[in-house]
């Protein structure tokens, strides 16, 4: 669904998007997380017709970048902060969108409805806009964004502003209009929960350069500082010198309780543990850590940027 | 034609028909009605004759209403912009050229309103005069061309210039800079330079062209004023064209 290589934009002499290559299949949620200023709206807007790349090919939707004007029938996006006409109701907002896509008007009717079904304002559709909160505006942007049932869907920082609650009906949200509407999703976000929950791959960027991207699970796995795992033994001194022997660091030292270093490894773990047992430790208990996504954000954010790497 | 249609709906409905349009409108209505009972009922006044009260009612009226749907037109892009609305507008399917068009058709089409309104006062004006019923109107059809020229240039200074504060001072300084000849011309002492700037200005040749035609003359040998308002016309559509094409999100637009 999103297929495109090198694509680049520079604002005078500012590289704000350099050199970015991305493939988004079909139903995917696709996370794409960064500090601010990383590039992410700047992405969202050349991928979404509003922008011209400076360089770079691709097609979205089936439809090349570079033909703006067909590209924007086929994508949907919700600005990262979007203002509303404060004198209209929903219905109105909606409506007027509608028509602005060329939405068949007896089609238009029933899809208003399910729309603000789905993003629960039926109670609201004939309240002004100007007389909402954040949270419900959000919402009524998100069913604007998909009012002529794009193929893609990008969102900008979508739960940005709202509260826990307010975020949480968000993600259920996208998550409904993927599996019931077969979008594909293309997010940005800075909420690396949102994003370990929401998407199925991610890219995360930072000054103009997608550093790493995968699934979350691998990425964590490949980048979390390595795996580690807490080992609670019988004899912790012995446990030590077995370490020592396989040349496995230990983290810390708690009690009962080792906490070792396992890198990338994968079989380093029941190694260990098979060397402990021969060496006549006992086991009480062994509990992989895998790292979150937070932490290999921060990694990834902290390593210099020659470091790109794909899992 | 459906896209154009679809925005119109939304202009009028965001501009006529709200507060700000009504107060609009109630602003050309009382400015007419108090001309209309201060110089029917002052003696002085009335000394200028029927045919010259007409004149300076009719030029009021539309200077009024061209002024009123001028600062009204040049918040149109740059309101948007400065709501964040402008961004999901342009995400819509619809080109610039047709986006722009749309918007100036609904700020000259606010503009005819103000005209219509001060017609009735014209014309109980013109019928003490003993003047053909059709010059009226037809005088404020010409005023019409004017005003389609400067909602134009409000349209384009709004898209070009970023927010709704400099969409408004370009405006204003595009607008005095093409009306100062025709008032500077009227200051001078006659001379070639004097007849130079009497007639460059497009609000001055239009009030030329509409007075002949309310003095009961005909628009014959007025080829000069003809000329500059139809220069002045082509040169706003260019600048509304050029403006479309250029009708792009500006930096910082997503802060
Ligand atoms: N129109 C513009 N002109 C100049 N620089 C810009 C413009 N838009 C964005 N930038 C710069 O490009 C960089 C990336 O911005 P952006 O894409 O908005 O990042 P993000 O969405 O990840 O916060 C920032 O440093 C920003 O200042
Ligand atoms: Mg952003």
């Amino acid at each position: 669904m999103i297929d495109v290589t090198g694509v680049t934009k520079r604002y005078k002499s500012y590289l704000a998007v350099s050199d970015l290559s991305l493939n988004v299949p079909q139903g995917e949620i696709f996370g794409f997380l960064g500090p601010n200023g990383a590039g992410k709206t700047t992405t969202i807007r050349m991928l979404s017709g509003l922008l011209l790349p400076t360089a770079g090919e691709g097609v979205v939707g089936g439809v090349s970048l570079h033909d703006r004007q067909q590209l924007k029938r086929v994508i949907g996006l919700m600005p990262e902060s979007q203002g509303y006409y404060g004198y209209m109701t929903p219905l109105e907002y909606l409506g007027f969108f509608g028509r602005l896509y060329e939405v068949p008007a007896a089609k238009l009717r029933t899809r208003i409805g399910s729309l603000l079904e789905t993003v629960g304002l039926t109670y609201a559709a004939r309240r002004p806009v100007g007389q909402f909160s954040r949270g419900m505006r959000q919402r009524l942007g998100l069913a604007r964004t998909i009012i002529h049932e794009p193929r893609v869907v990008f969102l900008d920082e979508p739960s940005l502003g709202l509260d826990p609650q307010g975020q949480r009906e968000m993600q259920q949200m996208i998550r409904q209009i993927n599996t019931e509407w077969q979008v594909t999703v293309f997010l940005s976000s800075h909420l690396l929960g949102e994003v370990a929950q929401l998407c199925h791959r991610v890219a995360i960027m930072r000054q103009g350069e997608v550093l790493a991207s995968g699934q979350p699970e691998a990425l964590s796995r490949e980048l979390g500082q390595g795996a580690r795992a807490h080992i609670d033994v019988g004899d912790i001194a012995k446990a030590a010198v077995v370490c020592g022997e396989e040349g496995i660091a230990i983290l810390e030292r708690d009690g009962q309780r080792l906490t070792v270093a396992l890198g990338a490894d994968h079989e380093a773990l029941p190694r260990l543990l098979a060397r402990l047992v021969a060496a006549g430790v006992a086991i009480y208990g062994a509990v992989p850590q895998t790292a979150t996504l937070e932490e290999v954000f921060l990694n990834v954010m902290q390593s210099p940027a020659e470091r790109a790497v794909s899992a | 034609m459906s896209t154009v249609r679809v925005i119109l709906g939304k202009e009028w409905a965001s501009s006529l028909l709200t507060p700000r349009g009504l107060l609009l409108l109630a602003i050309q209505v009382v400015t007419m009605s108090v001309l209309a009972i201060v110089s029917l009922s002052l003696p002085d006044l009335s000394l200028m004759g029927q045919a010259g009260l007409l004149k300076l009612l009719f030029q009021v009226a539309v200077a009024l209403a061209v002024a009123l749907a001028t600062l009204a037109a040049s918040l149109t892009v740059a309101g948007e912009r400065d709501q964040a609305t402008l961004e999901s507008l342009l995400l819509a399917p619809i080109s610039g050229t047709r986006l722009l068009g749309a918007k100036w058709l609904a700020a000259a089409g606010a503009g005819a309103v103000h005209l219509l309104l001060s017609l009735p006062y014209l014309i109980v004006m013109g019928a003490g005069t003993g003047l053909a019923l059709w010059r009226v109107p037809a005088g404020l059809g010409l005023a019409l061309l004017l005003m389609a020229g400067y909602t134009g240039v409000a349209v384009a200074a709004s898209t070009i210039s970023g927010r709704t504060f400099s969409a408004l001072v370009s405006t204003l300084v595009v607008a005095a800079v093409l009306e100062a000849p025709g008032f500077a011309a009227g200051a001078l002492p006659k001379g070639a330079l004097q007849k130079w700037l009497a007639t460059i200005s497009p609000g001055d040749q239009v009030m030329t062209l509409a007075g002949n035609l309310l003095a009961g003359k005909g628009l014959s040998g007025l080829g000069t004023s003809w000329l500059t308002v139809a220069i002045f016309l082509a040169a706003v559509y260019l600048a509304v064209r050029y403006a479309a094409a250029h009708l792009e999100l500006m930096g910082g637009d997503a802060q």
